[in-house]
C-alpha cells in the first residue's frame, strides 16, 4: 500500500524559521489514517506552528507536507484539502452572540458537504443548549461546540489544537470521550497537547516535540519501553525517623526520595521487589505501603528533554 | 476524495458562503448594542446637534443691561435733541417690535456706582454685557453737530469675553450707532452691500447641507469602525484561522461585508432624511437611482479602507485607534458637516484628500435638484474610489500567516 493510501499526513524535513529563530526544525512524521496522533510538548515547543502549517494556514520555510494525499504547496490541492479537513484553532471562539445552532449553521454554510446540525449537537451533547448564545456557554461547552464546528463538513482528518487547555477535569474528560467517538467513526485526529495524561489516554501515537524538534515518536507503550527505564518501587512511610531507617537499610540499592517523601528505588534487576520486602521485614521497619509503578510519559519527557512537563490539568491547577 | 465540482456548483457554493456570512453578520449586528447605536442613534444625535447649533433660527433675545448717567434734560434751550434717549429707543426701548427684530431686550440696570464698579457688579450679578451712557454724552453729541472740532462722543460697552454673544450684542450696538451717525450727521451712503444667494445654492439652508453630509459621515464611521473591529476581533478569536482553513475565499468574505454595509447605509439614509424632515423640515427634492450608486460605492470605499487598515494593524485596540485617527479628522476636515468653502485655502486642499469629501458632495448635489448637475464629477470619483479601495483591501488582506 502506498503512503498516499495508508497515511493521512506525511511530513518530510519541515522547517519553519522566523529570522534566526527556528520554530520547527527538520520535522518528519507519518500519521496513519484512522489514528489519533498527539503532538506533546510544552508551550513554545512549536506544536501550533507545525499544526498550522499542516492545516495550510501558515507558510513554511522548507520541507514537504502531504495531507490526505495532496500537496499543500499546490494551490488547487490545498483548496481540496480545505474541504475535507476540520480544524479547531487554539483558543478558538466563534460568534459570541449567535446561538449554538446558528453558529453551526453559519460554519456549515462555509462548506459544500454538511452533516445535519442536530446530529452534531447530539454528538457533543449540547441538545439543551442549542438555542443558547455562545457567550453564555461555559468554557467546557464552548470547547465542545468548537469540536462540533470542526466537524460540520464531515472531515476525514480533524486538527485539534490544545482542545482541553483551560478546562476543568470533568470537562476535559467529557471532551476526551467525544474525541474517542470521532476515532470510532474512522476519522484521523491530529491533536496538540501539553498534558501527558491526555496524550496517554487518547493517542495511538505520540510525538514528543521540544524546541521545534521531534524527540521521538511512538505509541505510549513503545516510548515508555524505550526511554522509561525500569519500574519503580515506592516505599511509603509516615515519619522522618522511619524514612531515614529505610534509606539506610536500602542504601545499596540507590534509594531516592520523591516530592511526597516516599523512598523510590529503581527495579533494574529481577527480584528487586522481593529483596526490598525481605530487607524491610527482617529489620522490622514500620513502613505503611510498598507499590510498584511503571514509568509514565512524564518520565519519558524528562529523560528526553531534561525538563518536567505538566501531567494533567489537576497538576496545572495546583502549580 | 472530493467530487469534481462543476462551474454551476462552484457558483452555488460561493453564493451560499456569501449569503451565510451576510446573514450571520446581520444577526450579530441586530444583537449588538454598539452596532445599533452607531447605525440608528448616532446619525439622529448628530443631525439634531449640528442642525440646532448651526441651522436652527434663534428666537431668544439678548438681555442688554443699560445705565443712563446722562443728565441731559428734555427742553434744554440749547439742544432740542436728546441723543441718549434716541439711542435707547433705537435699541428697542419701549418698542417690542424693534427689540425683537434686533434680538435685544433692554433692562435698566440699578448700580450704586459709589460703592461698586461696573465690572464687579456684572461679576456679582452674572451679567454678560452692560451699556453705559456716560454723563454729558448727549451734550457731546449735540456739540459735535455744531462744532466740527468737538471731541468724539463715546458710550461705554462692558462685556464678559467668555460669552460668545458679547460680540454679537456689540455689533448690534455698533450698527445702531452707525445708523444714528448717518441720520444725524447726514453722511451719505457711498458703498453698501446687496446680499443674494448664488444660483447653485439658491434657497438652501444649513439643514439641506448637513443631512446628506451626515448620512455619508455615519456610513463612513460605521463601515470603517465596524469592519476594523470585526476583522481584528475575528483574528484574535481564531475565526480568521478557521476561515483560512475552510473553502471560504477572501473575496467572498469581503464582498459579504461590503453587501452588509451597503444594506446598513440604506437604513442610515432613510433614518437621517426622516429626522431632518421631521425636526427641521428638510426637503428631499429628488430621489435619483444614482443615489443607490453613491451608497454602494461609498460603502465599498470605506469597507476597503477598513480592510487596508486592519491588514497592517493587527490588535483590536491599535486598529480602532488608527481608524479613529482617520475618521474624526475626515469628519470635520472633509466639508461633510461644515462647508469646505469657509475653511482657509490650504484646508480646502486637505478636504479634497479625504474620500468623504467626494462621497458627501455626490450625495448632497444629488439630493437637491438645483445642484444635481454638480454631482457627476464627485460621483465618478466615488465609483472609482469604491472599486479601487475595495479591490486593494480584498487583495492585500492576508489570512495565511507568515
Amino acid at each position: 500500500m502506498s503512503d498516499v493510501e495508508d497515511y493521512a499526513i506525511v511530513v518530510e524535513d519541515l522547517v519553519k524559521k522566523y529570522g534566526d529563530l527556528i520554530a520547527v526544525n527538520n520535522l518528519s512524521l507519518k500519521i496513519k489514517r484512522g489514528e489519533i496522533f498527539a503532538f506533546l510538548g510544552p508551550n513554545g515547543a512549536g506544536k501550533t506552528t507545525a499544526i498550522e502549517i499542516l492545516e495550510g494556514i501558515r507558510k513554511k520555510t522548507s520541507g514537504k507536507v502531504i495531507v490526505l494525499g495532496k500537496d499543500i504547496d499546490k494551490r488547487k490541492e490545498l483548496d481540496q484539502i480545505k474541504k475535507i479537513i476540520g480544524t479547531l484553532p487554539q483558543e478558538f471562539n466563534t460568534h459570541l452572540n449567535l446561538t449554538v445552532k446558528e453558529n453551526l449553521r453559519f460554519w456549515s454554510r462555509m462548506y459544500g458537504k454538511n452533516i445535519p446540525i442536530e446530529d452534531l449537537i447530539a454528538l457533543v451533547k449540547l441538545e439543551d443548549k442549542a438555542n443558547v448564545q455562545y457567550k453564555n456557554l461555559s468554557g467546557g461547552l464552548k470547547r465542545r461546540l468548537g469540536i462540533a464546528i470542526s466537524l460540520v463538513n464531515d472531515p476525514e482528518l480533524v486538527f485539534l489544537d490544545e482542545p482541553t487547555t483551560g478546562l476543568d477535569p470533568r470537562a476535559r474528560r467529557e471532551t476526551w470521550e467525544i474525541i474517542k467517538g470521532l476515532k470510532e467513526q474512522g476519522k484521523t485526529i491530529f491533536l496538540t497537547t501539553h498534558y501527558m495524561e491526555e496524550a496517554h489516554v487518547l493517542a495511538d501515537n505520540v510525538g514528543i516535540i521540544y524546541k521545534g524538534e521531534i524527540m521521538d515518536i511512538g505509541t505510549p507503550t513503545e516510548l515508555i519501553d524505550k526511554h522509561g527505564g525500569a519500574n519503580k518501587i515506592i516505599v511509603r512511610c509516615n515519619d522522618q525517623e522511619t524514612r531515614d531507617q529505610i534509606y539506610n537499610i536500602l542504601f545499596e540499592m540507590g534509594p531516592l526520595e520523591n516530592d511526597d517523601g516516599d523512598i523510590v528505588i529503581s527495579a533494574k534487576k529481577k527480584g528487586s521487589i522481593s529483596k526490598v520486602v525481605d530487607l524491610l521485614e527482617e529489620n522490622d521497619v514500620p513502613y505503611s505501603d510498598i507499590v510498584t509503578q511503571r514509568p509514565t510519559l512524564e518520565d519519558i519527557f524528562l529523560t528526553l528533554t531534561g525538563e518536567i512537563l505538566i501531567t494533567s490539568t489537576e497538576t496545572e491547577e495546583k502549580t | 476524495m472530493p467530487e469534481q465540482e462543476t462551474f454551476t456548483k462552484k457558483i452555488y457554493l460561493s453564493l451560499r458562503r456569501i449569503y451565510g456570512q451576510t446573514v450571520s453578520t446581520a444577526i450579530r449586528w441586530v444583537r449588538s448594542g454598539p452596532a445599533l447605536f452607531f447605525t440608528f442613534i448616532y446619525p439622529i444625535i448628530m443631525i439634531l446637534l449640528f442642525g440646532y447649533i448651526f441651522g436652527a433660527t434663534d428666537d431668544s433675545l439678548y438681555t442688554l443691561n443699560y445705565l443712563n448717567e446722562d443728565v441731559y434734560q428734555v427742553g434744554d434751550n440749547t439742544y432740542a435733541f436728546n441723543p441718549a434717549n434716541q439711542i435707547l429707543q433705537n435699541l428697542g426701548l419701549n418698542n417690542d417690535t424693534l427689540a425683537e427684530s434686533l434680538n435685544l431686550k433692554l433692562v435698566q440696570a440699578s448700580i450704586e456706582t459709589s460703592s461698586i464698579t461696573y465690572n464687579d457688579w456684572m461679576k456679582n450679578n452674572d451679567i454678560p454685557y452692560l451699556l453705559v451712557i456716560p454723563s454729558g454724552w448727549s451734550a457731546a453729541v449735540n456739540e459735535s453737530k455744531v462744532n466740527a472740532t468737538a471731541p468724539q462722543a463715546l458710550i461705554e460697552y462692558y462685556y464678559d469675553p467668555s460669552y460668545t454673544s458679547s460680540s454679537i450684542v456689540q455689533s448690534i450696538i455698533d450698527n445702531v450707532l452707525q445708523e444714528m451717525n448717518i441720520a444725524e450727521f447726514s453722511i451719505p451712503t457711498v458703498v453698501d452691500v446687496v446680499a443674494s444667494t448664488t444660483p447653485n445654492r439658491e434657497g438652501l439652508t444649513y439643514i439641506d447641507f448637513i443631512v446628506p453630509g451626515m448620512i455619508m459621515v455615519t456610513i463612513s464611521t460605521s463601515s470603517m469602525m465596524g469592519m476594523v473591529s470585526m476583522v481584528t476581533e475575528d483574528r484574535q478569536s481564531g475565526k480568521i484561522d478557521k476561515y483560512s482553513a475552510s473553502p471560504l475565499k477572501k473575496w467572498e468574505w469581503a464582498l459579504s461585508h461590503g453587501l452588509w454595509h451597503t444594506c446598513t447605509s440604506f437604513a442610515i439614509s432613510i433614518l437621517s432624511v426622516l429626522t431632518g424632515w421631521i425636526v427641521f423640515g428638510f426637503q428631499l427634492s429628488t430621489i435619483h437611482p444614482l443615489m443607490i450608486g453613491v451608497l454602494i460605492f461609498g460603502s465599498m470605499t470605506f469597507t476597503g479602507l477598513a480592510l487596508v487598515i486592519s491588514r497592517f494593524v493587527k490588535k483590536t485596540e491599535a486598529a480602532m485607534a488608527a481608524t479613529m485617527s482617520f475618521v474624526f479628522p475626515q469628519m470635520f476636515l472633509s466639508g461633510a458637516i461644515l462647508p469646505a468653502e469657509i475653511m482657509p485655502d490650504f484646508m480646502q486642499t486637505i478636504a479634497k484628500i479625504f474620500p468623504l469629501y467626494y462621497v458627501s458632495e455626490a450625495m448632497r448635489n444629488m439630493m437637491l435638484e438645483s445642484t444635481f448637475h454638480l454631482a457627476w464629477v464627485p460621483l465618478g470619483i466615488t465609483i472609482g474610489m469604491g472599486v479601487v479601495f475595495f479591490t486593494v483591501g480584498s487583495i492585500i488582506t492576508d489570512w495565511r500567516k507568515e
